[in-house]
């Protein structure tokens, strides 16, 4: 009887073992497909496909890697990351911090006008914004590229939230010791979130990286494309072969993968706490 | 000067830098497109047309918008799919008998689409569904068609690969919930003789109900928005098979030049996401309260 049951729990605990392994296989398959496609191998042509590149080369990361126009790319891709990620918290925090700890007329409104900017489908804004930005003449340019997307309601409600969750008492001290409201905004209460913070500019950075909707419709011209709408807008183009748009894929992947590892504890976390998404 | 409008002074400051950009970039775009939607681009320019984009739209003249419309109906099914398979596997790794270290490293393989672009994954499913067609010639001597490039099959296929994006994280969310649920009721359900199963339905179904139709909700949206895998993946295509209500709406927008019809895309579905997403929010408040 005893055994019976144990054997039950046995059965249980490898079906278990074998689902999730299933799972974490379906997972990892196509990734390791555009690798071994971005190191040579043939799904293409031969049959079998290789599933293990035969005779690895590194002719595709090379081609990417000196063609100025992937560079540019590049170049252009960092730029976008780097100024919308810190742009973007710079006027966040501020908002944030406002929306939480200082009460004025009109606050609720306020929230709840942000708030709808949270909710609204972001491409669907894309679709005036860029009519807007052509007649604007600044469709094509890097003002047209970073700025518009710089306001992110997202970030706004995230910080609010952040500031919502410490003490009425901080404020009070503060106020005892005679700090003004720009110190205790920025000396006494930004430090304290700053584990939000870096959360928030680790799935910022992500997110811009990897942001190629925005650039399709800000960046019609070649020199303004970012990596991913580079990558993305190849595909399309005859000239160019498939291990090399593959090693645009893995050189895409990288840089937010490496980050992802690094700090995967700041991504869970941001995930559990904060439900963030891409 | 009081301290009441001392604060206020303060508080628009900081609130400034924010506002002036949403209001330029995001507000005033929002309400142009309900100006522009009345209107039809041509090459004479714009002429007035009144409500006639809407006419058009939301009596089902425009089949490829009905195309779009049955496809969001897709793949908001594949989400909810998707969100009954992350309970079914948070609750598989909630059971605890799978060892932590293998928890991670499931949860860190599971979550990595979150991260990696869509442009990425759209190579990769490309070239991974061409590897398993050519799999199968090779095993099975049976050449099968790619469903990606199949006109009824592209939708399912690709809402088959947004379930496996997501699906990472609405495990993560699931997990979370199933943690929340405090150890006495199980406990108490223990006592009165429930096991197993019984145990899930009437005490740890009950109580994810809130997070459950929350995510539901949240389905409906996500399908509404879903961009980046129908241009990665597929291109819409073939044809407009698989094209969502954005995608559509950009390539009336980007190719077909058509700024009015492109901007009555956009407002109905920005009408449709406000509407469920201020029920989301309401639910979402109304759960705070239960726990």
């Amino acid at each position: 009887m005893m055994s019976e049951k144990r054997s039950r729990g046995k059965i249980i605990k490898w079906t278990i073992y074998v689902i999730l392994v299933i799972v974490i296989l379906i997972y990892l398959y196509p990734i390791w497909i555009i690798f071994i496609i971005a190191l040579g191998a043939d799904v293409y042509e031969r049959i079998p496909p290789e599933l293990v590149p035969l005779r690895p080369h590194l002719k595709g990361f090379e081609y990417i890697l000196t063609n100025p126009s992937f560079l540019r790319w590049i170049q252009n891709s960092l730029l976008f990351t780097i100024v919308v990620t810190f742009g973007s918290l710079a006027i966040a925090i501020p908002a944030g911090y406002a929306l939480s700890r200082i009460k004025f007329p009109g606050r609720n409104f306020m929230f709840w006008f942000i708030v709808m900017g949270m909710m609204m489908p972001l491409v669907m804004l894309y679709v005036p914004l860029y009519i807007q930005l052509t007649r604007m003449k600044i469709i094509n340019t890097y003002i047209g590229l970073l700025i518009p997307v710089l306001p992110s309601a997202y970030n706004v409600f995230l910080i609010k939230q952040a500031f919502d969750a410490l003490p009425e008492e901080l404020q009070d001290a503060a106020a005892i010791d005679g700090a003004g409201p720009f110190t205790t905004a920025f000396k006494i209460f930004l430090p304290v979130i700053r584990p939000i913070v870096v959360t928030a500019i680790l799935f910022n950075v992500v997110w811009n990286w990897n942001n190629f909707a925005w650039p399709l419709f800000a960046a019609p011209q070649r020199e303004y494309w970012t990596l991913p709408l580079g990558i993305f807008l190849s595909t399309w183009s005859y000239t160019i072969d498939f291990w090399k748009l593959a090693a645009g894929g893995v050189i895409l992947f990288l840089p937010p993968f490496i980050l992802y590892i690094v700090a995967t504890s700041y991504f869970l976390r941001g995930i559990e706490l904060a439900g963030l998404k891409r | 000067m009081r301290k009441s409008h001392r604060d206020a002074l303060v508080a628009l400051l900081m609130l400034s830098p924010f506002l002036v950009l949403y209001i330029i970039f995001v507000i005033y775009p929002a309400i142009q497109a309900i100006y522009w939607s009345l209107y039809e681009t041509s090459i004479f320019g714009e002429v007035f047309v009144g409500f006639r984009n809407y006419e058009r739209l939301l009596t089902g003249k425009d089949s490829i918008f009905l195309m779009t419309l049955r496809n969001t109906g897709i793949y908001a099914m594949y989400n909810v799919i998707g969100i009954l398979l992350a309970l079914f596997v948070a609750y598989l790794i909630n059971l605890q008998i799978v060892n932590r270290k293998f928890t991670n490293l499931f949860h860190l393989v599971i979550l990595m689409p979150m991260v990696v672009s869509w442009v990425t994954l759209g190579l990769a499913w490309n070239y991974a569904i061409i590897c398993n067609i050519n799999l199968i010639k090779y095993l099975q001597g049976v050449t099968i068609d790619n469903p990606l490039a199949d006109y009824i099959l592209a939708p399912w296929a690709l809402g088959a690969i947004i379930l496996w994006a997501g699906l990472g994280y609405n495990t993560l969310l699931m997990l979370s919930a199933l943690r929340g649920v405090p150890r006495v009721y199980i406990e108490a359900g223990l006592i009165d003789g429930a096991t197993g199963f019984a145990l899930f339905r009437y005490i740890t179904l009950p109580l994810l109900k809130p997070i459950l139709m929350f995510l539901t909700v949240g389905a409906a949206i996500g399908a509404f928005n879903i961009f980046d895998p129908v241009a990665t993946v597929t291109f819409g295509g073939p044809g407009w098979a698989s094209s969502s209500v954005t995608w559509y709406a950009s390539r009336q927008l980007l190719y077909a030049l058509k700024y009015g019809y492109a901007s009555t895309l956009c407002v109905i579905a920005i009408i449709v996401v406000l509407t469920l997403s201020v029920v989301q929010f309401r639910i979402f408040y109304s759960t705070e309260r239960v726990y």
